[in-house]
């Protein structure tokens, strides 16, 4: 047989706020063995539950909190009796760790990139083209009136002093020639008659 | 008008020593966990019926209550702001462990077994409240689904009015009321089951 649960429901259902409700669980309650049970019960673990003993209190919880505290709980003074001059010091040390940090990311963020970028042979080469060009476009400008004047026969003995030191030094790599036209010309200075 | 007086004071000596606090004086925080660690132990441990978690979690509210009190606005009693981290916490914390342990799935099958291990049986009452010792009481209260728990707690073991209940648990009257009831239901079921599996 099922038990019979309408005090118990009447509770769950705050039936002690209606007065005839609450009347009438109460007489269901006198005359059912089940509720008048629970009735029993309930009043029973109340008592209980409103008598249970206080724990046993640990004998160090004062100190396991205040232990279990940050540290600037421990000592909140500390800051202050370090005083005004570590105060001020920590406030400009501040800024300028964030700004040598900032520096230093970006210094690495530049070299990395460089090291990447300029890494093929295709770009060495590149990179070593356009700095010689760099070199020549830096040379000073010469004006027409600065040049000599270099005579035919000044010329032709200059030839053929090259094809004699040609002639002579057959295997010889030339300094010049991984030179472009350009600089071949611009180094002519030692081959010129004093 | 004595008693006016007395809650006056009470309040005024909370005020100053809050300020301390908010100051960072570190001995008027003593104070207040002199003051308060008793009953902030005591909520853990009913709520835990076990020492070491009560201990760990009362540590935990002190951690909490340093660390908002400067945002402590006053809006409520110490006590009872108090009283909400620690609540507050030890749900928390039985939750992290029950998700540590088990899943809910098998925390509902536990609380099933546990609460149906004998059908009810005629029995006199007297010999069935005899057999209610306080620990089992205070271990069944532990066993309670978090959301009943600790409204029974502050209710039936704390003593503590409806209205305090609900703004320490910031839910509204109606549902206090509802989780007080519901889970008194649910104690009385498993001691009930606790009795007459002992008494068969």
């Amino acid at each position: 047989m099922k038990k019979c649960c309408r005090y118990l429901d009447a509770l769950d259902q705050n039936a002690q706020e209606d007065s005839s409700l609450w009347q009438d669980i109460l007489m269901h309650a006198s005359r059912c063995p089940d509720c008048s049970l629970d009735m029993q019960f309930r009043g029973a673990m109340l008592e209980k539950l409103a008598e249970l003993p206080e724990p046993a209190y640990p004998r160090s919880l004062n100190q396991l909190i205040i232990e279990a505290l940050p540290d600037n709980a421990a000592n909140p003074k500390d800051e202050e009796d370090s005083g005004v001059f570590s105060s001020w010091f920590d406030r400009i040390l501040l800024p300028v760790e964030v700004m040598v940090s900032a520096a230093c990311l970006l210094m690495f963020v530049f070299l990395m990139h460089t090291a990447f970028t300029s890494h093929s042979p295709g770009d060495q080469l590149l990179h070593r083209h356009r700095s010689v060009n760099l070199k020549v476009s830096a040379l000073p400008a010469i004006e027409n009136n600065d040049l000599e004047k270099v005579s035919g026969a000044e010329v032709k003995d200059f030839l053929a002093r090259l094809e004699e030191f040609k002639r002579l030094h057959p295997d010889k790599p030339s300094e010049s020639q991984n030179l472009t036209p350009a600089i071949e010309l611009a180094n002519d200075t030692p081959w010129r008659q004093p | 008008m004595e008693q006016f007086n007395e809650s006056k004071k009470i309040e005024d000596s909370e005020s100053n020593m809050l300020e301390e606090i908010q100051r960072g004086d570190q001995r008027a925080f003593a104070r207040l966990v002199a003051a308060h660690e008793k009953s902030v132990y005591r909520i853990c441990y009913r709520f835990f019926a076990d020492e070491n978690e009560a201990s760990d979690a009362a540590q935990e509210v002190f951690v909490k209550v340093f660390r908002a009190i400067a945002k402590f606005e006053g809006r409520s009693s110490l006590k009872t702001w108090i009283y909400r981290i620690a609540a507050n916490t030890c749900i928390s914390l039985a939750d992290k462990k029950k998700r540590d342990k088990e899943g809910l799935l098998q925390t509902m099958l536990n609380w099933w077994a546990d609460s149906h291990q004998a059908s009810p049986e005629e029995t006199l009452v007297e010999r069935e409240i005899q057999q209610l010792n306080q620990q089992i009481v205070s271990e069944k209260v532990a066993r309670l689904p978090e959301t009943y728990r600790m409204p029974v707690i502050l209710k039936d073991i704390e003593g503590l009015p409806l209205e305090k209940i609900a703004e320490i648990l910031e839910i509204p009257l109606g549902t206090v009321k509802s989780r007080i009831n519901r889970g008194r239901r649910l104690l009385q079921e498993s001691l009930q089951a606790y009795v007459y599996g002992r008494t068969e």
